[in-house]
């Protein structure tokens, strides 16, 4: 077997992964900086967008473009709003606390799981992609009658995950603007550096929060809405993003944007190639090795401040 | 302008300031002395709405403080420049004035007036704020809060680690304000700087009110401040 057509294969499964990764840690890392919360819930706002993407689109039904685009806009307003309910009934009312808010995402966790359980089951149900061809990556090869092209058996992508990785990158950019480019932006920048001083400068630091945490848990689950035609919901699928969101984060660096997606590059790209050419469990275990590598020589991530 | 009325205020469980009261009016320079502890910037906190009042009135042009939700003070007219500078550090210098700007809803005419009285900001507006000297620093926390155009200014010990030019600027700037009729509370270490520029002083000892007196009282007295802070 040729090398060169399966790292191809596995970069472009990689970049699938980075891409939905990558606006879900983005997701986490906001609220992580903004509000200095940790939410253990976030995989289950995933879930829960996964889910309600099937919902929607069973309901609408018809061509699966039109149930899809329409999933896409739906499920993430309705956990973004199941969120900022969240953030004004049990957060505010703990007040941010580190430590309690951590075990209260976990009470979240389990509620939106066992909810989720009960009214859609156990099953995993498919959401069909809204356009699915797919493309046979042709290689080259130098054979006596000179260069040759022919087309690997399994050298393969699909048009919907070439998609799935152009619409995340022009999500991360929109999100880069509106941080960096905006007075919103601005206002979540502000709130995150101080908020006593924001609050003292007019900023409505409650609504920074429920704002943030409601566009978190949104962009959860617009990214599982993208990679439910691919994998299926099911009410446990939240765990594994989670646990690679975190990855993710440390490795950035805590409430880096920037450090966030290249670390969930970095991780997507490790695990697509390793998966291709060994095992999944492999891909999970490098990159558990990789954080654990990044804690103990750079505490606080690649692009995270104040490194020793 | 500003009345406080028997106002008490701490941190969870402990108690700081106790039944403090003072009044300030438009274009009067009011300094709060005391030991470090006393309580001054619990005092300033207090009135920004970043600790709730347990007792008292704090009425600013009519309107109770103590009432309103801490994020529309600003919105008052009241510019805040918090012990310790506290500017949004990784935020550029132009981002910092902006903040003061959408504090008080005023527009790019504000900014130029501000960035008129510190030319250094102005040649400066795309640097982090946290790249600044020390004096920079101070000139863009009272940049920011002046960006509101307040009525009452507040200034949590502004000279604090600054050399003698940058004290004798920040004064300057105190005293311009003055004659625009700012209201200005003033915490301060440095007696000498502020006796020459107040109208009236106010000794804090273990968050309680214990003197209040005219500036001129205290330069006619200075065994006073002895007695109260012990230089
Ligand atoms: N965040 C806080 N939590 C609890 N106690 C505090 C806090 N900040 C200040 N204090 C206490 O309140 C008292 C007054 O502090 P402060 O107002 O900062 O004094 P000053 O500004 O006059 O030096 C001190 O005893 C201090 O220990
Ligand atoms: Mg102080």
């Amino acid at each position: 077997m040729e090398l060169a057509p399966y790292l191809i294969l596995g970069s472009i499964e990689g970049l699938v992964t980075a891409a939905v990764l990558a606006l879900m840690a983005v997701g986490l890392s906001l609220v992580f900086g903004v509000m200095r919360v940790v939410n253990v819930a976030h995989g289950e706002f995933f879930m829960l967008g996964a889910v309600l993407a099937w919902f929607v689109a069973d309901m609408i039904g018809g061509h699966p473009a039109v149930s899809f685009v329409a999933a896409l806009f739906i499920a993430p307003v309705l956990v973004g709003s199941l969120a900022v309910v969240a953030d004004a009934t049990i957060l505010k009312r703990i007040k941010y606390d580190p430590e309690r808010t951590i075990v209260a995402t976990i009470g979240l966790l389990y509620i939106i799981q066992q909810v989720t359980l009960m009214t859609y089951g156990s099953n995993a149900r498919p959401v069909e992609p809204p356009f699915n061809q797919r493309i046979s990556i042709p290689w080259f090869e130098w054979t006596e009658s000179g260069l040759s092209m022919y087309w690997p058996w399994g050298l393969g992508t699909t048009t919907y995950k070439l998609a799935v990785i152009g619409f995340a990158v022009i999500l991360l950019l929109a999100i880069w603007v509106l941080m960096t480019r905006t007075r919103i932006g601005l206002i979540m920048r502000a709130t995150q550096l101080d908020r006593d001083v924001a609050q003292a400068y007019g900023i409505n630091v409650d609504r920074v929060y429920a704002l943030v945490f409601g566009l978190g848990a949104g962009l959860a689950a617009l990214a599982a809405v993208l990679i439910v035609p691919i994998q299926q919901a099911h009410y446990l699928m939240g765990h594994d993003p989670l646990l690679l969101s975190f990855i993710v984060v440390i490795i950035g660096g805590l409430g880096s944007l920037a450090g966030t997606v290249v670390a969930a590059v970095l991780i997507g790209l490790s695990d697509g190639l390793i998966s291709v050419f060994f095992t999944p469990t492999l891909a999970k275990i490098i990159a558990t090795l990789i954080v654990t590598f990044v804690l103990i020589f750079r505490p606080s991530g690649l692009l995270g401040k104040h490194n020793p | 302008m500003l009345e406080l009325t028997s106002v008490s205020s701490g941190y969870a469980g402990a108690q700081v300031l106790r039944e403090v009261s003072l009044s300030l009016n438009a274009g009067e320079i009011v300094c709060i002395l005391g030991r470090n502890g006393a309580g001054k910037t619990t005092m300033m906190k207090t009135i920004m709405g970043l600790l709730k009042a347990s007792q008292g009135q704090i009425i600013f042009n009519g309107t109770d403080l103590t009432t309103i939700a801490p994020h529309k003070i600003a919105g008052c007219g009241i510019g805040y420049v918090p012990q310790g500078r506290r500017l949004f550090s990784e935020l550029t210098v132009a981002e910092n004035l902006e903040i003061g700007l959408m504090a008080g809803n005023k527009s790019s005419a504000t900014l130029d007036k501000v960035l008129g009285m510190f030319p250094r900001l102005a040649e400066r507006l795309d640097q982090r704020a946290n790249t600044l000297s020390g004096g920079e620093q101070q000139m863009l926390a009272t940049g920011r809060a002046l960006c509101l155009e307040p009525q009452l200014l507040l200034l949590d010990e502004p000279t604090e680690g600054l050399q003698p030019s940058m004290i004798a600027l920040i004064r300057d700037t105190v005293v311009a304000l003055k004659k625009q009729g700012v209201g200005i509370l003033l915490v301060e270490q440095r007696v000498d700087a502020v006796l020459s520029i107040a109208d009236k002083v106010m000794f804090l000892e273990n968050g309680m009110n214990r003197d209040v007196m005219s500036a001129d009282h205290l330069r006619d007295n200075p065994d006073l401040l002895k007695k109260y802070i012990g230089v």
